[in-house]
């Protein structure tokens, strides 16, 4: 988790993509105590409006493409599975190798 | 009644699939036995004509089984959406006296003290039947769902007596005091929406039908019963599916959907961002939509990328069913003007009758009025709220005052212009915003509080709102969006709440929504 990816350390990624979820979309009763791997359609937490202005805020913030293809269940699942496919852009951008 | 269509098909075709979802399905000789059960479960209960029961259910096969067990039984559904707070499912649940609900087990507690329920059945996500009733003294009685799938699925005795005016459900919408306000609609009403529109959306046993809306949003109306009365295949989309218009597109695809009703908005995001051309969607013949105004900028767009179905508009709020429709021509993408909502269908008159209360003539405006077989019976437990929008209008004894505001066009063609309140669309769901102020208001460190609604024709209206706080008061927008999320359902809950000292106002000391709008665009 200390790796840095484009200035950012993995932990740091994590991090700013929880404060987002729980500043922007957790706010009811039932949502309290998400983890990491619970998801996020399936509780409701994000829903088709959210998920652009989940994309918008992941785009503007970490300065990274995100392009239809990408906004797929894989890649948006659980925080986790948002928070690998942003590092994975990161690296991308960064002109590292990207798994 | 409506049960009939889903018998009359059971009977003509048996092994026809009648509901498919993600995984599973049932023919339509399963459903209907079935809906057998689940109806004679109820009606062992007492629970039967001139009863409510409670549908609380993410959409699934045991969803579609209930809801026609409930209306077998006699009784009226109530839709309610299991993502709502539990207030406003408790409120729903009081305020019609419901006698029974199908609900989640992990909603018992909650719903086991409400007075009016006799019986409670509680349905998993996916029934093993290893459910056992949680123990509990006194109360309604608690069925499983594999307590009732035990009980005999031969057709039930007759109602001894019926009527097409009895309540075939009841739909929860937006009202403007914070609470919601139950539309009553009749078998005859449904009846009436139903056999128009299995006809013009020319819908074939062959045909495999998107539902995409939820069971407690009146387009599902058309989905479950213009499906059953043409032994035709309902498809359940996963509601997940929703949120990713790629995945989306390609479900309707690999599931052959030939008929796809949904709101505009699920269609726009669907040609903007669900990369279409990568399927050639030869099943697909039909699409409606109704709810919302489709942008014509993403009509346009969507027909030239799929120029082989008939697109329909279909208008009517709740109350009506629907009551006017347009099938859309290469004509109206070119339009400037938005695309009309069309000509009066399903039996139904329609007038349009001026602020000073004449009718209006071609090319004037004016409030939409709707008379004929589609209306509502009322709302329930409102008999003044009824007889406000429920009565005699210039030209006909009988029609519902829509607070719509439309034109008629040269050619006959009806209009929607706006609105006369401040009833809003988001994402084809009604919402008063005086409802969404007044729960604010609710909150103690709230003084005064105004909501409105941000236009953008790529993802609809952003839901938005402004409040001003006590003095020294420290709550935060986070707080006060936690505070909504109590009591009103998500889609009512402002995507933004932002402080401010004092609410813009006009110079007659009312809220100033122009300007509120232009502090609304510079917080982004």
């Amino acid at each position: 988790m200390n790796q840095t990816v484009a200035s950012y350390t993995e932990e740091q990624v994590a991090r700013i993509i929880r404060d987002h979820i729980d500043q922007e979309f957790l706010f009811r009763s039932k949502d309290s105590g998400l983890a990491d791997d619970d998801s996020l359609i399936a509780r409701g937490v994000i829903d088709s409006m959210g998920i652009f202005r989940l994309v918008n805020f992941l785009e503007q913030r970490f300065e990274i493409a995100v392009s239809p293809p990408d906004i797929v269940m894989e890649n948006f699942r659980s925080l986790q599975a948002i928070r690998a496919f942003t590092v994975n852009r990161l690296r991308g951008r960064d002109g590292q190798e990207s798994d | 009644m409506l049960f009939q269509y889903l018998e009359d098909s059971a009977r003509a075709a048996p092994a026809r699939l009648a509901v498919i979802d993600a995984e599973r399905n049932l023919s339509y000789g399963e459903l209907d036995a079935a809906s057998n059960q689940v109806a004679r479960a109820l009606r062992e209960q007492g629970i039967g004509r001139g009863d409510r029961v409670g549908l609380h259910l993410d959409k699934s096969l045991e969803a579609v089984v209930g809801l026609f067990g409930i209306l077998k039984a006699g009784a009226a559904y109530v839709p309610m959406d299991p993502a709502s707070p539990e207030w406003r499912v408790k409120f729903i649940a009081c305020d019609c006296a419901l006698s029974a609900i199908l609900t989640t087990p992990s909603w018992h507690a909650a719903l086991r003290d409400v007075e009016s329920l006799r019986c409670i059945i509680l349905v998993e996500a996916r029934p093993a039947n290893t459910l056992r009733p949680p123990p509990g003294q006194g109360g309604p009685v608690t069925l499983t769902w594999a307590n009732v799938r035990a009980g005999s699925s031969a057709p039930l005795e007759p109602l001894a007596e019926s009527s097409p005016e009895d309540l075939a459900y009841i739909l929860y919408t937006s009202g403007s005091t914070g609470q919601p306000k139950g539309v009553m609609l009749s078998h005859r009403a449904a009846h009436a929406f139903v056999d128009w529109a299995a006809s013009i959306a020319r819908v074939r046993a062959a045909d495999r039908v998107s539902s995409h809306a939820p069971f407690h949003f009146d387009l599902s109306v058309f989905d479950l019963f213009a499906t059953a009365k043409c032994a035709a295949t309902l498809v359940l989309i996963p509601a997940s599916l929703s949120v990713f218009p790629r995945e989306l597109a390609d479900f309707i695809a690999d599931r052959h959907i030939s008929i796809w009703y949904s709101v505009p908005s699920a269609l726009t995001q669907l040609v903007a961002r669900g990369e279409l051309t990568r399927h050639a969607f030869p099943n697909l013949r039909t699409v409606l939509f109704a709810g919302e105004v489709f942008p014509l900028k993403y009509l346009r767009q969507l027909v030239l990328t799929l120029p082989r179905p008939r697109y329909l508009n279909l208008y009517g709020p709740t109350e009506t069913n629907v009551s006017t429709f347009h099938v859309v021509t290469p004509a109206d993408l070119a339009r400037s003007a938005p695309l009309p909502i069309g000509q009066v269908c399903c039996g139904d008159e329609v007038f349009v009758v001026r602020d000073d209360g004449g009718l209006a003539g071609d090319g004037e405006e004016g409030e939409l009025c709707v008379a004929g077989p589609t209306l509502m019976s009322g709302y329930w437990g409102m008999e003044e709220r009824t007889r406000q929008v429920l009565g005699p209008i210039p030209g006909h004894p009988l029609a519902y005052r829509t607070g719509d505001r439309v034109i008629r066009e040269r050619g006959g063609n009806l209009c929607f212009l706006g609105r006369r309140d401040d009833l809003v669309k988001v994402r084809g769901h009604r919402i008063e915003l005086s409802a969404v102020e007044e729960v604010l208001l609710r909150h103690p460190d709230v003084e005064e509080s105004a909501a409105l609604t941000l236009p953008d024709e790529l993802t609809g209206n952003e839901l938005r709102a402004f409040v001003v706080l006590r003095d020294n008061a420290s709550t935060s927008p986070h707080d006060l969006r936690q505070h909504c999320a109590n009591y009103l359902p998500r889609y009512m809950i402002p995507a933004r709440i932002d402080a401010c000292d004092a609410l813009p106002k006009t110079t007659t000391g009312k809220k100033d929504r122009v300007r509120l709008q232009e502090h609304a665009r510079q917080r982004v």
